[in-house]
């Protein structure tokens, strides 16, 4: 079993990484409806793809996080973007697939996936 | 109805959260293949007399938004169809219970599904609050404390660092295959 001993030993090594900041500031965030209209349609599987896609791409400063329903059901997943100051973006219908789009594409990239958003589906 | 009894309790856990808590208790038990239940318990805001008697009336909530209200009595239903439980206190100021069962036997039963990504889920999504997460399988028991994570690590309790992270899914990995028979 993995021992607290083990999570001290992180500790110690984080401690000495350079770039481990102490303040809590996110610089994107990521929302994820996870209400039970998302959770029906597959949200969950979303918020999975979004935490594998940032952690693997090393992006440290972006949260994600879960949120109720935004009383538009029949677009569910939807995930919210915001990135610094930027308006948010607001993605629906959402996949893992399409996560990994827009991780790369919009949160790394820059570039809103225009076709995935809200607009679009309209 | 949700596909995965997993999914269910992500969704109940989701009001704890909602409910402001600081603390949420995820008990699961899986008997013999043929019967699971969970219990949740959360140290949010309660619920009031007059708000039990109306959380699982379908479309009831208390956030005003339409096509919210549905998690509760959808979840009962779900689990007396599968000749299951259910049953929900709360006391206004100290927290509400919700404890479960489902007849795993049962052709109306959901699947038990990955509770341990729920629970990585739940955890990584909210760094600000503990979660005790307790697995009783085949006469064992094995938990995870994130209170115990937090206590070492203090401000350096940030679940989506990478290093935590690995071992946050280690430690739900390892519990899990602890429990095989």
């Amino acid at each position: 079993m993995k021992s607290l001993e083990e999570l001290r030993a992180i500790k110690a090594q984080m401690q000495m990484k350079i770039g481990i900041r102490n303040d809590d500031s996110a610089t994107a965030h990521v929302v994820v409806g996870m209400a039970t209209c998302g959770i029906a349609a597959g949200a969950r599987a979303v918020a999975t793809a979004f935490t594998n896609e940032i952690a693997n791409a090393g992006l440290n400063t972006v949260a994600v996080t879960l949120s109720g329903c935004a009383g538009m059901c029949a677009l569910e997943p939807i995930v919210e973007v915001t990135i610094g100051d930027a308006e948010k973006v607001v993605y629906v219908k959402m996949d893992a697939e399409k996560a990994a789009r827009v991780v790369k594409e919009h949160i790394v990239g820059g570039n809103v996936v225009t076709e995935y958003t809200i607009a679009a589906a309209k | 109805m949700l596909a995965e009894i997993a999914l269910y309790i992500l969704d109940i856990a989701r009001n704890s959260l909602d409910a402001g808590s600081t603390r949420v208790e995820i008990s699961l038990t899986v008997t013999d293949n043929a019967r699971v239940s969970f219990r949740i318990i959360d140290n949010g805001c309660g619920m009031d007399e007059d708000t039990l008697a109306h959380a699982l009336v379908p479309g009831f909530s208390l956030s005003g938004i339409s096509g919210r209200g549905y998690g509760l009595p959808t979840l009962k239903k779900a689990a007396l169809d599968a000749f299951g439980s259910f049953s929900l206190r709360s006391f206004p100021g100290h927290g509400t219970c919700v404890e479960v069962s489902f007849c795993m036997d049962c052709a109306l039963s959901p699947v038990l599904g990955d509770v341990e990504e729920t629970v990585r889920l739940l955890v990584i999504t909210n760094p600000g609050v503990d979660f005790l997460y307790t697995r009783n399988q085949n006469g064992r028991t094995a938990s995870m404390d994130t209170a115990s994570f937090r206590e070492i690590l203090g401000e350096l309790y940030k679940p989506m660092q990478p290093e935590i992270l690995t071992y946050i899914q280690d430690y739900l990995c390892q519990m899990r295959l602890s429990l095989l028979s």
